[in-house]
């Protein structure tokens, strides 16, 4: 196996999986990906990334709930977990931001639209 | 060419309205006018496809359908631009992704577009998915073709956006 650090990016948009995952591999980590928490939680069972860039706001299972589950969990509640919120001022009248003021145990936040390259400092800075 | 191809999903629009600007090269862009209008006015356009051929240009772009009347208030103060659109209600984009750059991707869902008979009113990538317009009331009905021929993750099914962050 490659000892390069897996990374696992989580978004229901395509074209951002697909702009972070080139990004992450042009910083020398392998990417995995998917679009939902619950594809994202299969994929985490076959192999277990190091960090997760994990999108607020996705059908099937948000990542307000993958993350719980992921945190309550002793298998996993190590993983990093990157949330990627787009909410908290632009939207006042929805659920997910109702839950936006929920305590989660999400590592760090990182707001949409992305810059990348603070994006990557957070990675790096979440995984040293 | 084979028939089947590896996809990771299929994502499905909501209801759109396509529009298409046709003009010569030679004349004021109205496609110009258009994307200058919208911009101005924060009309997202989830669909966007721009050919030129020979001495003319067309401009195909999808509006969700909710902002038409909007749209539409927009472009009458743009002159004559309002006479220059053709306006196709009721369509959907399917987007397939990813396409990972490899032409034989369009390739075959074109083919599986033709075999499906849903019309295709246009076609377009982005840095991930190929998106294609059809009728919305077909949507459902080709999104089921297209995940009968394409080798999709086990527990995938083809979705829609949860839900539209708006910038006003």
């Amino acid at each position: 196996m490659s000892d390069q650090q897996l990374i696992m990016v989580v978004d229901d948009d395509p074209d951002l999986v697909e702009s972070v995952s080139m990004k992450l591999e042009s910083e020398n980590f392998r990417v995995s990906k998917a679009y939902d928490g619950i594809e994202a939680l299969d994929r985490i069972k076959e192999e277990r990334p190091a960090l997760i860039i994990l999108d607020v706001m996705m059908p099937r299972k948000n990542g307000y709930e993958l993350c719980d589950e992921l945190k309550s969990s002793d298998e996993y509640k190590d993983i990093v977990i990157v949330l990627l919120t787009a909410v908290a001022d632009a939207v006042t009248s929805t659920s997910y931001t109702h839950m936006d003021g929920k305590t989660t145990l999400a590592n760090d936040f990182i707001p949409k639209p992305i810059e990348l390259d603070k994006l990557m400092e957070m990675v790096k800075e979440n995984l040293e | 060419m084979s028939d089947t191809l590896r996809a990771d999903g299929i994502k499905l629009s909501l209801e759109m309205t396509l529009i298409t600007i046709r003009a010569s090269l030679s004349e004021s862009d109205p496609c110009a006018r258009f994307l200058k209008l919208m911009g101005e006015n924060r009309i997202n356009l989830p669909f966007l496809c721009i050919a030129a051929r020979d001495d003319s240009k067309s401009g195909i772009y999808c509006i969700l359908s909710e902002d038409i009347p909007r749209a539409k208030r927009v472009i009458a103060r743009g002159e004559t631009l309002a006479t220059r659109l053709e306006y196709l209600p009721s369509v959907g984009s399917i987007s397939v992704f990813p396409h990972n750059f490899n032409l034989e991707f369009i390739g075959v869902m074109l083919s599986l577009m033709g075999q499906s008979g849903a019309p295709m009113h246009g076609l377009a990538t982005s840095i991930s998915a190929l998106s294609m317009i059809t009728d919305f009331s077909l949507l459902e009905q080709v999104a089921n073709y297209l995940s009968r021929h394409v080798s999709l993750p086990g527990n995938h099914s083809p979705f829609r956006p949860d839900i539209r962050i708006k910038s006003l």
